[in-house]
């Protein structure tokens, strides 16, 4: 296919001429020059329709330059990376890059799915809302999950390696174009740490294309001597950056696109900047106008078409209607005419002015009160249906204009995502026909056309009086003059024209998600007056664009449908991110390996070389068991089970949290803060305890040791050491500060190894002979400081698999040495390690809890078997009075119980424990634990349910549910091994 | 102390890490009045009395953690007589003290890169919380709980993290390193002191 190339001969500030650079498109081999965007490069190619609308397919071309792009949204492939859901504005043109349309089949021209846009009178908005609810929403979801949606993402990972920098300065000025620049100049001037981002490759913003002076040089030239300035003084700044993101704080986060080559960098880069002050230099978004088919391919931005030609040498039409009600698209009209194009200009306004009229001096004329009501439209545009704007009383007055391309400009609308963001208000100005910045964050300035100031000089003394009052309220001041910019002519605000009836067709408002005047008018007909409610509703303004070009004409429509101003109909919540993010970019270093920082024991390492199956728990990396010679997991754990119960185990236990207390009063401070009673631990004594939240639930267990008369030891479960702190130093230090107590954190400095088995006490000896390990000297749930082979070390006896056990905690430095030696003397005694799942299996046996396993956050200790009298404490404690309310007394709470069955097959776990009520079946509970238990030669499970004692005692069968599958079970008690404890002194 | 499967030292142009291993670390908390000062004459080191603030000599370093409560790096060999007025100090209820030595891994980096390859660590402002050589600052870094005050050296900095997360932050500060190092250009070669982590 041939199509005319639309490149100029000369001109273009971005490109470069002198490389050519190949690219495809939908397959088509095309050549582009250094420096153009993916989209400049398409259109000097001649290519208009570029992709197909999200709701009715209809074909859509190119409207804007920037992030403001509604249609562009391209699958692109470059250097190995893939962007489903590419801004073809926003990429740059790389050798190789390969660009397809999306959301259309079989191909862009021929789209079986457009068969919908036929259909568009039985699919309004909401549709979906009415419709799908017949017959189940499932009946429908398959065939909607197909068609809806953009790009595809790919199944392969992204390999590219992602950083993120935090930044900070004193002032942050968003934007690089006239304002942004006067205000680094001045804040600068201050001696300040500013930091400029702009999302451009260059800096200038407007004045790269706009025909404008500043200091007596071009804008261009100036912008480009006062980057380089700012740099010399040290103000950071950066190119292709965009501020995507304005939260509390001064916080900014911004994605810097970096050329990266083939580093396997990714050129993403997230920086969180923190700002005392900003300026927000944000600039403006052309509207489009809206009239019968308006979405046309050939309907631009009149903005953008003056940056295609002027930036990258792009004459989109030899036959251009200009169409405007504003005076800002004259600039695109005189560029057009100096190019040689044949310019017709409309403007909904009554009456000529200085800019106007020095438009007339370059060749084209000027129709006043007069809009764009239809194009015919084959393909291409071919003619603009001219009219007068007032109703007509005459059609002769209609006229069809021969045209090539529509460039429209409906009004400028502010950037101001960032000032919303950051809490800022918006007012509705009349005069510009805009929401300008009202009540905002007193550390955050606007400036330029983001406040309104769309003149060069007003915007460049605006951007000039941000930066110094950002200087001032930092107590610096400023010595910069405002940068001088000649006269400009005289400007007539903009005629609000918000929609323009009269030809048959849709009325198009938001490209992007396919939203019509129509959709609104029937979304405010069924009440939806509020404008969070519409935009739900319609979808208006909901797409990746955010409605950057729609959402103010969209209130105008809905204001006029519900009979108010537009003021009293307000603006949505804008909501970072800007532009789309990559996931990638803002994971950064954060995946794989530093996904999450998982702690490892001192005998990490040990572990490995034992073949330990690494996994996560409680946030530690600990060995699930140990690949033996048995084969496979279940053959490992039963082994490791069985040295457990028949001669002695090893395991590693330095995840448990330890905690010292000390001080003259640990013992009243813990007593306040446990469940249990702790003062009443004889030195060298251990006890079981429950440390609760205020609302009587169960935060945590574990054993607390009293090492002397003023100091403990607290054993936390794994991972939930540093609640535990935080617990007890919130307690100490706004509740209790009378006790004195220190309470240090030493989980990392002790391994702890665990020898538990009928043969423990042998293993010990034989690893110690000095040591007495007898009963009467250190009895279960006894505790010492002594030596093992010279090394200090705290042994405890206290057991969690039921059998007698010893746990040695020592130096985490000479952990290694020790477990060595336990292995190799444990050869000879059958003793094996073992690993989390096998002590879980063994403490279900034996029925013990584990604390977020078993327990959720609403158990309490009676529900586990914690049912002693509150009377049997007296002091008080963190969670006693909850525990006296009706909810903490109710009958049928959710009691621990266990379940018994006779089948191989463990129960599964999150089964739920069902009962027949009048209501039909409910789920009065779940299995928590479960698992085969070697040891009994059947399944075991722990659950927990209501008014599970009183089931247990009337010796009650569960019925269980999961996923479509029924179980049956005994309830009995929660101890299926041991029952009696004569193992732990076994 | 740092596991064996984390590679220390590792070292970049402009940026180097290596483990450091005080003779002793101590967490100590004052129990009762002038508990700071007692401890302090038997330490012969002041403790910090503000917030994030380091008070060091030659061989001891006292960094303000909490209200009453401090970390003490000793490098001096052990002596039987100090042993005996701590334990005196103990009995008299006067403060409280943990044995942290293996429980803190203490990092050491420097290089005038420091400050960047920090920055994809911690949002912290470094410019700012380390102001002054006897700034501390406990933070961030790479998400995990850190306390970060300037070494003897002037362009180092000490970084003391939990032992078992230790290895996290190496490897983080590692893959900092390695792509900050990706996406300059290239040094001139001689420049170069190494090209990838070596241990």
């Amino acid at each position: 296919m041939t199509r005319p190339s639309r490149r100029l001969s000369e001109g273009g500030s971005l490109i470069d001429r002198s490389v050519q650079v190949g690219f495809r498109w939908n397959g088509e081999e095309l050549t582009g020059f250094a420096g153009d965007t993916l989209a400049s490069a398409l259109l000097a190619n001649g290519i208009t329709l570029v992709g197909r609308s999200f709701k009715y397919h209809r074909p859509r071309g190119i409207w804007g330059a920037g992030a403001e792009e509604p249609n562009a949204i391209v699958d692109v492939e470059v250097g190995g990376r893939h962007d489903p859901n590419a801004r073809a504005t926003l990429v740059p043109l790389h050798a190789g890059l390969s660009a397809q349309a999306i959301n259309a089949w079989p191909s862009l021209r021929l789209d079986f799915a457009g068969l919908l846009d036929a259909a568009h009178r039985f699919l309004p908005a909401g549709f979906y809302y009415k419709t799908f609810m017949f017959g189940g929403w499932r009946r429908y979801e398959s065939a909607i999950r197909r068609m809806a949606g953009l790009g595809r993402v790919r199944d392969a990972a992204d390999t590219d390696a992602y950083e993120a920098r935090a930044a900070q300065c004193d002032v942050l000025v968003v934007g690089a174009g006239a304002a942004g620049l006067a205000a680094a100049l001045a804040a600068s001037s201050a001696g300040l740490e500013v930091i400029l981002a702009d999302s451009g490759v260059r800096p200038g913003g407007g004045l790269l294309w706009c025909d404008l002076a500043v200091a007596g040089e071009s804008g261009a030239d100036w912008a480009a001597a006062t980057a380089a300035a700012l740099a010399e003084r040290g103000v950071r700044v950066m190119p292709s950056t965009t501020v995507v993101g304005s939260y509390d704080h001064g916080c900014f986060a911004m994605i810097e696109r970096r050329r990266v080559d083939a580093t396997g960098l990714a050129p993403d880069r997230l920086w969180q900047v923190r700002a005392r002050q900003a300026v927000l230099a944000t600039g403006a978004n052309e509207r489009p106008l809206v009239f019968s088919g308006n979405d046309r391919p050939g309907i631009m931005s009149a903005a953008a078409v003056v940056q295609y030609l002027r930036l990258y040498g792009v004459l989109l039409g030899r036959r251009v209607v200009v169409a405007t009600n504003n005076d800002e698209a004259y600039e695109t009209a005189i560029a057009l005419a100096a190019a040689g194009a044949e310019v017709s200009v409309l403007d909904a306004r009554v009456g000529s002015n200085e800019v106007v009229e020095a438009g007339r001096t370059r060749q084209f004329e000027t129709q006043f009160d007069t809009v764009p009501r239809a194009v015919k439209w084959r393909g291409g545009v071919e003619g603009v249906l001219s009219s007068p704007l007032k109703i007509r009383t005459d059609m002769d007055k209609d006229r069809w204009l021969e045209a090539d391309l529509l460039a429209v400009s409906g009004g400028l609308s502010p950037t101001l995502h960032l000032y919303s963001q950051a809490g800022g208000r918006l007012r509705y100005d009349e005069r510009l026909a805009a929401f300008l910045p009202g009540a905002g964050p007193a550390h955050i300035r606007v400036a330029g056309a983001a406040a309104g100031h769309f003149e060069i000089d007003l915007a460049v003394e605006s951007g000039h009086a941000a930066g110094m009052a950002a200087a001032a309220a930092l107590g610096a001041a400023g010595t910069a003059d405002v940068p001088l910019v000649a006269a400009q002519p005289a400007r007539t605000p903009p005629a609000a024209v918000w929609r323009i009836n009269g030809t048959d067709g849709r009325q198009w408002i938001d490209l992007q998600n396919d939203v019509t005047v129509g959709d609104v008018e029937l979304a405010a007909r069924e009440s939806y007056r509020s404008v969070e409610h519409l935009k739900r509703y319609t979808t208006l303004g909901m797409a990746t664009d955010q409605g950057k070009t729609s959402n103010v004409n969209g209130l105008a429509v809905l204001a006029e449908a519900t009979g108010r101003g537009i003021a009293d109909v307000g603006t949505t919540t804008f909501r970072p991110p800007f532009v789309p993010v990559s996931l990638g970019a803002l994971s950064g270093l954060r995946r794989a390996r530093l996904f999450s920082p998982l702690r490892r024991t001192p005998l990490f390492a040990a572990h490995q070389s034992l073949r330990g199956e690494m996994r996560d728990y409680g946030g530690w990396s600990r060995p699930a068991f140990y690949h033996g010679s048995e084969d496979g997991a279940e053959k490992a754990i039963q082994a490791e089970m069985r040295s457990v119960r028949e001669a002695a185990g090893l395991f590693d236990a330095s995840s448990l949290g330890k905690i010292e207390v000390a001080g003259p009063d640990a013992a009243d401070f813990l007593d306040h803060v446990y469940y249990t009673t702790i003062s009443t631990i004889r030195p060298g004594r251990m006890r079981y305890a429950l440390l609760l939240r205020e609302d009587g639930t169960i935060l945590d267990d574990g054993v607390v040791a009293r090492l002397d008369a003023n100091r403990f030891l607290l054993s936390t479960s794994s991972g939930h050491k540093d609640a535990v702190l935080a617990a007890l130093e919130e307690w100490q230090q706004t509740q209790w500060r009378r006790f004195r107590v220190a309470i240090h954190d030493v989980t990392a400095q002790w391994a702890n190894i665990t020898v538990s088995g009928p043969r423990s006490r042998e293993l010990l000896a034989w690893l110690d002979g000095h040591l007495d390990l007898s009963d009467w000297v250190l009895p279960h749930m006894a505790f010492t400081e002594t030596l093992i082979g010279g090394e200090p070390v705290r042994l405890a006896r206290v057991s969690f698999t039921g059998e007698r056990s010893y746990e040695i905690a020592l130096a985490a430095s000479r952990a290694a040495h020790l477990w060595r030696r336990l292995l190799d003397l444990g050869n000879g005694f059958g003793a094996l390690p073992y690993g989390v799942e096998a002590l879980m299996r063994l403490r279900t046996e034996k029925g013990h809890v584990v604390v977020g396993i078993d327990t959720d956050a609403a158990t309490m200790p009676a529900d586990i078997g914690f049912t002693r009298a509150l009377s049997a404490k007296t002091a008080d404690f963190v969670g006693k009075r909850s525990l006296m309310l009706p909810e903490a007394t109710r009958a049928n709470r959710r009691q621990l119980v266990g379940l018994a069955t006779d089948s191989h097959h463990p129960l599964p776990v999150g089964a739920h424990v069902v009962a027949q009520g009048e209501g039909g079946r409910r789920s009065i509970g779940w299995v928590t634990s479960s698992h085969w238990s070697p040891t009994l030669h059947r399944s075991v499970a722990l659950a927990m349910v209501e008014e599970g004692r009183a089931r247990v005692a009337r010796q009650e069968t569960a019925a269980l549910f999961s996923l479509g599958g029924h179980f049956k079970a005994r309830f009995v008690a929660p101890c299926f091994y041991d029952s009696e404890g004569a193992r732990l002194d076994g | 102390m740092v596991d064996s499967e984390t590679h220390l030292p590792f070292a970049y142009r402009d940026f180097a890490v290596r483990a450091v291993t005080p003779r002793s670390q101590m967490l100590v908390s004052q129990l009762s009045d002038g508990g700071a000062a007692a401890f302090a004459s038997l330490l012969g080191c002041e403790l910090p009395r503000t917030p994030n603030r380091v008070v060091r000599t030659a061989a001891v370093l006292a960094v303000w953690m909490a209200p009453g409560r401090w970390l003490v790096v000793d490098d001096r060999p052990r002596r039987t007589e100090a042993a005996a007025a701590l334990t005196r100090f103990l009995a008299e209820g006067r403060g409280a003290i943990s044995n942290v030595t293996d429980g803190l891994t203490v990092l050491e980096l420097s290089g005038e890169g420091t400050a960047e390859v920090l920055s994809a660590a911690t949002s912290l402002d470094l410019a700012v919380a380390l102001a002054a050589h006897d700034h501390a600052a406990r933070t961030l870094v790479a998400g995990v709980k850190a306390l970060l005050y300037f070494g003897n050296e002037s362009m180092s900095l000490r970084l003391h993290v939990e032992a078992s997360q230790a290895h996290f932050v190496v490897a983080w500060l590692a893959e900092a390193a390695r792509l900050r190092e990706l996406g300059q250009p290239p040094a001139p070669a001689a420049a170069v002191t190494a090209g990838s982590p070596s241990s």
